[in-house]
């Protein structure tokens, strides 16, 4: 079943406005809160409800391809085709803006939805001020033309949780062994977990923080004027992925209060509570463009408008800096290093008979400091490099493309 | 002496002026082309983790009943904690639509 929510002054279908915090007519100009829509609006409903899919509810994977519901559009009588996971659309051929009413029904309905704060102009605004600014990003890049910009309401489930433990660990101090013993605990309120098996769970988790203290009673009113998704993600497995989250988060953090170095953790006895959770829509901006034949999807936080995503960037211009820097570098630490060297080799040749060893470990501990240096600078660039491609590898990723793509368009 | 501190200066102020120049390159182009690296850590989604016992520098490895004073003081906050986040969450489903922190 479907649903439109019309007009009181002129019938036709009213759409959420980020920018107004209203719902507005785009035909009358009319505008109306969520609370007064509930009072004074008609709405329409079309089509019969569709079957219910016990796989989804249960939370087990969906298959990869997408099959297609076709309802029926009650503006135009037209042919409306969703995606299995859908819940709000558009009809392709009068652009009438659709809330698939029974999925939200039958399919355990949002408790709480963020709606939109930041429009569709400046999404679009914030992504190609950000790109227009990097000096590496290519000129096609600057000047994309937008293939599509699509306002997603992703399915989360929110967990309030607390996780206690204590661990023992074990780590050096030069050669020295010592333990170190932590007794902790840490309380969670509504961490956010993508519950969307299409959307990468990587890529989704760069979007947050979400300000959840934000968050309003589910009203279906908010998805008109915007896709909507429901979860298939089932909220055992979703518990299961929150605890592994918040398990790593803590652990991480411990491990880098540890003191000294080669850190073990030998120990421990972690526990972790779920008090409560709930099923919330959080809104995203899905912005597509090409470059070189390949789509690139970047994202943009519906509520904070923080921007994600990573794009190539030019080789020559990368090589230019990389050659001049290295010119720089290169000659600037060599002449040091010869001075310093030098006046290691005089003061070894001068002072043989007295305090020889003490300098000899000094000139020692030096290459050493130099090895540790040199490593430490190839080894992060290189790991900077990496994680580089796999950020460019997301926004290009045809399931991201996918995802955003296989909806109807206006 | 000359020719080694020349060649050893050399090598090495090569070598690290390539990694340095690596190191800063990357960097700029992680900033100019890549946006919104997050992976959240405790005081993004709660309060931050409450350290109850810090005990560094233990030079002998202890078995757990060595810490039994602490787990003990650790496992009292978590019942008090789990009622006040039960509470705090009753409190925030009757308040009902917005929330406040």
């Amino acid at each position: 079943m479907t649903r439109h929510y019309q007009c009181p002054g002129c019938g036709s279908t009213v759409e959420y406005d980020p920018s107004v915090k209203k719902l507005v007519c785009p035909y009358c100009g009319e505008m109306y809160t969520v609370e007064e829509q509930k009072r004074r609006f008609a709405v329409s409903d079309t089509g019969s409800a569709e079957p219910m899919d016990e796989s989804v509810r249960d939370g087990r994977r969906e298959r990869a391809v997408i099959p297609m519901t076709v309802l029926q559009c009650c503006s135009c009588g037209a042919e409306l085709m969703v995606n299995r996971m859908e819940t709000s659309s558009f009809c392709a051929y009068c652009g009438q803006a659709t809330v698939v009413t029974d999925r939200l029904r039958d399919y355990l309905e949002p408790e709480y939805i963020v709606p939109f704060q930041v429009t569709k102009e400046s999404a679009e605004k914030t992504i190609r001020r950000h790109l227009s600014k990097g000096f590496f990003v290519p000129e096609g890049i600057k000047q994309f033309k937008t293939e599509r910009l699509r306002g997603i309401y992703i399915p989360y489930w929110l967990f309030d949780m607390y996780h206690s433990d204590e661990q023992l660990w074990q780590y050096f101090e030069g050669k020295q062994e010592f333990y170190s013993y932590r007794a902790a605990d840490c309380s969670f309120r509504r961490l956010t977990m993508e519950a969307s098996e299409r959307f990468n769970d990587e890529y989704s988790m760069r979007l947050e923080p979400y300000d959840t203290s934000k968050l309003k009673k589910f009203d279906a009113a908010y998805l008109s004027g915007f896709y909507s998704d429901r979860f298939d993600v089932g909220l055992k497995r979703a518990k299961t992925m929150a605890q592994a989250r918040v398990r790593n988060m803590y652990n991480k953090e411990i491990k880098e209060k540890i003191p000294g170095n080669r850190k073990a953790k030998i120990n421990s006895n972690p526990k972790t509570d779920v008090v409560g959770s709930e099923y919330a829509l959080l809104p995203v901006w899905f912005l597509t463009f090409r470059y070189e034949d390949r789509p690139y999807t970047i994202l943009v936080n519906g509520q904070t408008g923080k921007m994600v995503g990573a794009v190539p960037f030019v080789k020559t211009k990368a090589i230019a800096l990389f050659t001049v820097l290295s010119a720089v570098f290169c000659t600037l630490l060599s002449v040091l290093f010869y001075y310093v060297h030098y006046i290691f080799a005089y003061t070894l040749t001068h002072s043989e008979r007295s305090g020889g060893n003490s300098l000899g470990r000094v000139v020692g501990y030096y290459f050493v400091g130099i090895i540790a240096l040199f490593g430490w600078t190839w080894v992060t660039s290189i790991k900077r490099y990496r994680h580089m491609k796999k950020s460019i590898g997301l926004t290009c990723a045809n399931s991201t493309n996918r995802f955003v793509k296989e909806r109807q368009d206006r | 002496m000359y020719e080694f501190c020349l060649i050893s200066g050399i090598l090495l102020g090569v070598s690290l002026g390539l990694g340095f120049a690596l190191r800063i390159t990357v960097a700029l182009i992680m900033r100019s082309n890549n946006i919104g690296d997050f992976s959240g850590t405790c005081d993004d989604f709660g309060c931050g983790i409450k350290t109850y016992v810090k005990k560094d520098r233990i030079s002998k490895k202890k078995s757990r009943d060595y810490f039994l004073s602490s787990y003990k003081a650790l496992e009292h906050s978590r019942d008090i904690s789990l009622n006040r986040m039960k509470k705090q969450r009753l409190q925030r489903i009757q308040a009902g639509a917005t929330d406040t922190k």
